[in-house]
């Protein structure tokens, strides 16, 4: 029976919205009010707007409430503005374009706009299309301004007229808002609403239950607080794991700029000061080939971490070839040099390219988020940042412990003299190792292309926190770096909201050399007699 | 639950047992030996036993020095001959044993006996304990005779350092010694242009700068001449005495015209000890060194 | 056998002939600037203010000379002491400007005026004074460099971990001073400074005096260092520098050796920061940032590390280039900066000084090996 009263419902609903034919010949009693100077006739206007929720009509009411509509003093004819930054409009009588000419504009006033709001939003409400309904009420109840809600009544009416479950409850929160606000409800239904705020639980509803805590019967108060404790709790447990989320992803981060650097300081016993630069290289590679290839942004992020590769390895391996094989045995003149071609790596980018940062693009895959619990939920590019890392940090892997390159690498990381003696071309490893190193530079650069602006400065932001990965988690184990890594980066999001930013980071240098005071070989140090020399 | 409060009884448990080992092995340390305090011995090092990673370097290895004596150590590559002298003056931690210096032999007083796993390599140093490394480590840019200024037995303070000058008595000294270790007409030279055999005697000048009462020679005459190797053992012939001397080396000529006691280690552990004609004729001795098969 | 040169003489030529060609030439600039204007030999005032902040670039190399040429420690955080100090000083201008400020409060400086802050912070007390101000300038990066020292030597990180710590250091001092909160100005830092002991800091007199100050200054460290280059602690020094394990063996605290000798060097640093900052007329978090620190390292390297008056040519060399360029072409300083490093590490490892010793054969008998 209420079923059928629903659907009776519905289609009424459907029948007075598409009842006029939509028509741009705006009537002359509404051109009037529309184009009259004083913003108190458009109370008129709205009225009359409001009578025929027509799709033209809550189009009309948008433009109005952003200021779009304009009118012709002196022919009361409206135009709407294509966007506040244009100068063109466009005439509702015949569609025409006309750009540069003087126009008044139709202006409401807050009281107004409020009005408009109320009214866009019951007719999203009572949207034919499900869809819409659902996404108004969402939008309604995670919106922060206490204004937008409609008032008791019309809510009563929508709600009495929604059939999809999910829809009908998010209204009823939307209800036990405005129930909540509302002084004259009494104790009994508040304590119900009160447990439909719970349930919900968003930021909106917290705010609701505070209030609701002075409540001056002691049960509603009592009931609100203990509702509100509950929800702080979920809240502050949700802030956390999310601050575990963006440590982690901060993590992997530092482990791709700092793995590359582990292996070349591993083997060679080199710190390549360029390696910020290389990092950059493939920020820069990401963003060439989207400029090569603007349509299909995807592919271009998957082609761009081979080229990364390649374009940051041959970088490297051309650095090692003309300057650090000749320094072998000097590791701070090593230092010294590549910190030359650092600079001379981001002077490079600047004079050729720009000073300025460069947009990359994220493919539409990367983009969203996902929902893991009602108030947490995490971004794309963040999580498959941790994936991609974690992918990266096992091929790097296989190729240390399964191939013939990371044999002799270890080999000689170990011990040089006898793995030369061994027949182990150790030069041809230093120039591979750097190589591999330097390559992951490159794929580095393509995973920070996406959570940060690509600029020449972009490796210098990173390569102090790498460094300090390196030396936290021990030279010579890969596992120190990645376990180096995400302790670094979750330490860092979690003080962040306690001490600031920059303080953080300071704090996190002190903590760094009082632990290095404890085990100055790292987290995973490398143990007998080669490693005491 | 009942598995929870299992387990947490348990874990209480190790923690207890694991504080009365800890005990026992602080109280153990802290003793000096008295049961086997003699006149003349200068070190006790008893049940010393260091692991890396799983590899037994030094495993229960006892041993007493007499004070004077020249001891000569061999063994096998890996045996622990460097690791044990890189636990005496204090480059390497234990994971257990102990290590007495008595830092003068005249005198008895258990008290004063130094600890020398509790001690870091400087406080060795100064105790009287002077090493020569197996790779020659000399300061390069600096000449002979500053080389040896610096090893000088003095305040070793870092003003009193600053403000120090070389005394007639000091001057004498270095000559002597530069004299001893054949390095008179070098005096002047940067220890860069020594040959590597003239490094090895400047390491031991700079020992004998220090005048320590024990000295530990790495490998003493590794990588030199016949001649230069005659001119050592004549050195130490005449070191013997006046300090006790801890020797390991792999070439046997030399040990054979130094040593009259040799202790032979293997996998970190006494194999056997005695004169230079019983160990060689060991037969335990030459399994170690040749291996199973033969 | 009786000549054992141990011992460098402290007088010897090397010392002489450096003060004597510092305060000549330091002498020759102020005549020359103080020559009628318009005559043809007579040295604008604004050249004298560059040379005066060359001088103490050379003041701060000098002291990265001395922990990175002998003791072998490469700081790429030096400037933290120069900043240190530079700010120490800019504090007692800041507060020596009084009431004239902008917004003329007779306690606060300016920018905590802007800030809405109604208290002078209690780091702020008492540096209107200059004595107190002089001692800060020694003690603040005395202290910091101790506690630096102490926590790094101590725990044994050397190599290039203690220059990556270094250059951390900076960097997180900059980050630092940087905030507002902290009371330094911020992002601006401390600047429109008007008098330095009631006399104003805008006049030429000013400006050529503390142009001499500079030099002596300069001559004084140069003659602080040489004396403990030459004693038996500078000798300690590159024992420690060539062979850290062996110092130990023979009995000496390194950590001792580098913590005092950092500390003295850092405290060099401070005074040629807080010489700095009156002829340029500002300090500000940028002069912490690495690539300031990295410059003087380039300095010592091109002069020739582990000789003193090399790492003041080479202050004087870098410093000259880069005004050069910056004037000239701004965009291809850093490339001629990142090429000096790739080239004097490569081909010129005992730099410009190297060079001399080896024409003139005036050297001592030290020379570098490839040991850093």
């Amino acid at each position: 029976m209420r079923k059928a009263f629903c659907m009776l419902a519905a289609v009424l609903l459907m029948s007075t919205a598409y009842a006029g034919e939509p028509n741009y010949e705006l009537s002359e009693s509404l051109k009037a009010s529309l184009a009259d100077s004083k913003v108190k006739s458009r109370d008129q206007a709205i009225a009359m707007l409001a009578e025929d929720l027509s799709e033209q009509h809550i189009s009309l009411l948008g433009k109005l409430k952003s200021g779009l509509v304009y009118a012709d003093a002196a022919t009361s004819e409206i135009y709407i503005r294509e966007d506040a930054a244009s100068d063109c409009y466009i005439r509702l009588a015949d569609a025409q374009q006309i750009c540069g000419i003087k126009l008044r504009r139709s202006g409401v006033s807050t009281l107004q706009k409020k009005k408009i709001e109320a009214l866009l939003l019951s007719s999203s409400l009572s949207s034919s299309d499900p869809e819409k309904r659902a996404a108004a009420v969402k939008n309604l109840l995670e919106s922060e301004a206490q204004s937008e809600i409609p008032s008791e009544q019309i809510l009563e009416q929508i709600i009495s007229k929604e059939n999809r479950r999910d829809i009908y409850l998010n209204l009823k929160v939307a209800m036990a808002l405005i129930k909540s606000a509302d002084e004259k409800t009494g104790p009994q239904e508040l304590i119900d609403c009160i447990d439909i705020l719970e349930d919900y639980g968003n930021a909106r509803c917290i705010s609701a239950l505070a209030a609701l805590k002075n409540h001056p019967n002691p049960e509603v108060a009592s009931h609100a607080a203990s509702a509100a404790a509950n929800l702080e709790f979920k809240q502050e447990v949700a802030d956390f794991f999310e601050k575990i989320f963006f440590g982690l992803s901060l993590g992997s981060v530092l482990v791709l700029a700092a793995v590359g650097l582990a292996i070349t300081f591993g083997v060679m016993g080199v710190i390549n000061m360029a390696h910020g630069e290389l990092i950059m290289l493939g920020a820069y590679t990401v963003w060439g080939l989207q400029q090569l290839m603007p349509q299909s942004l995807s592919t271009a992020l998957f082609l761009s971490i081979p080229c990364a590769f390649m374009v940051s390895a041959s970088v490297g391996m051309l650095i090692e070839h003309l300057v650090i094989r000749h320094l072998s045995g000097r590791p701070l003149e090593t230092l010294l040099a590549t910190f030359g071609i650092s600079l001379i790596l981001q002077q490079l980018v600047r004079t050729l390219f720009s000073p300025l940062n460069r947009a990359v693009a994220t493919p539409e895959f990367l983009q969203g988020s996902v929902q893991i619990a009602d108030n947490l939920s995490i971004t794309c590019n963040r999580l498959s940042i941790i994936f991609f890392c974690l992918f990266v940090f096992a091929v790097i892997l296989l190729v240390m412990k399964k191939t013939r390159l990371g044999l002799e690498v270890r080999a000689v990381s170990q011990n040089r003299p006898i793995a030369r003696a061994m027949g182990i071309r150790a030069q041809r490893v230093d120039l591979m190792t750097f190589g591999l190193g330097s390559g992951i530079a490159g794929v580095a650069g393509v995973a920070l292309s996406q959570i940060t602006n690509v600029g020449p400065n972009l490796g210098q932001s990173y390569i102090i926190d790498s460094f300090m990965v390196v030396v936290f988690g021990g030279s010579g184990n890969l596992f120190g770096t990645l376990a180096g890594g995400f302790i670094m980066g979750i330490a860092n999001k979690l003080l962040e909201p306690v001490s600031g930013a920059m303080l953080s980071k300071i704090i996190i240098l002190i903590a760094l050399i009082l632990f290095i005071q404890k085990h100055p070989r790292g987290l995973f140090p490398q143990r007998g007699r080669a490693a005491e020399d | 639950m009942i598995s929870l409060e299992k387990q947490v009884a348990q874990a209480s448990l190790k923690l207890k047992n694991l504080a009365q080992k800890s005990h026992l092995a602080h109280k153990h340390r802290q003793q000096p030996p008295a049961r086997l305090k003699k006149q003349d011995i200068v070190l006790y090092v008893e049940n010393l036993t260091v692991s890396f990673d799983g590899f037994k370097a030094l495993n229960d290895l006892t041993f007493y020095l007499n004070s004077g004596e020249l001891r000569c150590f061999i063994g096998p590559n890996g045996a622990g001959k460097s690791t044990m002298m890189d636990v005496l003056t204090g480059k390497t931690k234990v994971d257990s044993g102990s290590a007495w210096f008595v830092p003068d032999p005249g005198d008895p007083n258990p008290s004063h006996m130094l600890n020398l796993l509790e001690m870091d390599e400087v406080s060795i140093a100064n105790a009287g304990i002077g090493r020569k490394f197996q790779k020659p480590s000399v300061f390069e840019t600096l000449s002979v005779a500053q080389n040896l200024e610096l090893a000088l037995s003095m305040n070793r303070s870092v003003f009193k350092t600053y403000r120090s000058r070389l005394n007639g008595e000091q001057q004498d000294f270095m000559m002597a010694t530069l004299e001893k270790i054949r390095l008179s007409s070098l005096a002047n030279a940067l220890a860069a242009s020594l040959s590597h055999g003239q490094k090895q005697w400047l390491e031991i000048g700079m020992l004998l700068m220090q005048k320590p009462s024990l000295i530990m020679l790495d490998e003493p005459v590794a990588g030199m001449t016949p001649e230069e190797i005659e001119m050592t053992i004549a050195l130490l012939h005449e070191l013997k005495g006046q300090h006790t001397i801890m020797v390991v080396e792999h070439d046997m000529d030399f040990i054979r015209a130094i040593a009259n006691q040799v202790v032979v280690l293997n996998q970190g552990t006494v194999l056997a000890e005695g004169n230079m004609d019983s160990i060689q004729s060991d037969p335990r001795v030459i399994k170690a060194y040749l291996g199973e098969g033969l | 056998m009786n000549e054992l040169t141990v011992q460098e003489k402290f007088l010897s030529g090397e010392t002489k002939s450096f003060i004597l060609v510092t305060a000549l030439l330091g002498a020759v600039v102020v005549m020359l600037s103080l020559m009628p204007e318009g005559s043809f030999i007579h040295l604008p005032v604004y050249v004298v203010n560059l040379l005066g902040k060359y001088v103490t670039y050379a003041i701060l190399a000098l002291s990265v000379d001395l922990v990175w040429g002998y003791l072998g420690i490469l700081t790429l955080g030096h400037c933290v002491f120069f900043a240190l100090g530079g700010y120490v000083m800019g504090m007692y201008l800041t507060r020596s400007i009084g009431a004239q400020g902008v917004y003329g409060d007779p306690l606060l400086p300016d920018f905590m005026v802007f800030l809405n802050w109604h208290e002078l912070p209690w780091y702020w007390q008492g540096l209107q004074y200059f004595p107190l101000a002089a001692l800060l300038i020694i003690c603040v990066p005395a202290l910091l460099a101790y506690v630096f020292g102490r926590l790094a030597f101590f725990s044994r990180v050397s190599g290039v971990y203690l220059s990556i710590i270094t250059q951390a250091l900076t960097y997180a001092m900059m980050l630092a001073f940087f905030l507002n909160e902290l009371g330094f100005g911020g992002n601006n830092g401390l600047t429109d400074f008007k008098t330095l002991l009631g006399f104003s800091l805008q006049t030429d007199g000013m400006r050529i005096l503390l142009f001499a100050l500079s030099v002596v200054t300069l001559c004084l460290c140069y003659l602080l260092c040489r004396s403990v280059v030459v004693s038996k602690l500078g000798r300690l020094c590159i024992a420690v520098r060539d062979a850290e394990n062996r110092v130990r063996f023979i009995g000496y605290r390194v950590e001792n050796i580098k913590l005092l000798i950092f500390v003295l060097s850092a405290v060099i640093a401070g005074i040629a920061g807080a010489l700095y900052v009156p002829q340029v007329g500002i300090i500000n978090p940028s002069e912490f940032s690495p690539v300031n620190s990295i410059e003087i390292i380039v300095c010592v390297a091109l002069g020739g590390r582990g000789r003193l008056y090399g790492a003041v040519i080479g202050a004087f060399l870098v410093h000259i280039a880069k005004t050069m360029f910056t004037n000239l072409m701004p965009e291809f300083w850093l490339f001629a900066l990142g090429a000096l490093f790739v080239l004097v590490t490569l081909f010129l490892k005992d730099g410009v000084a190297g060079l001399l010793c080896v024409h003139l054969k005036t050297g001592s008998t030290e020379t570098l090996t490839d040991k850093a």
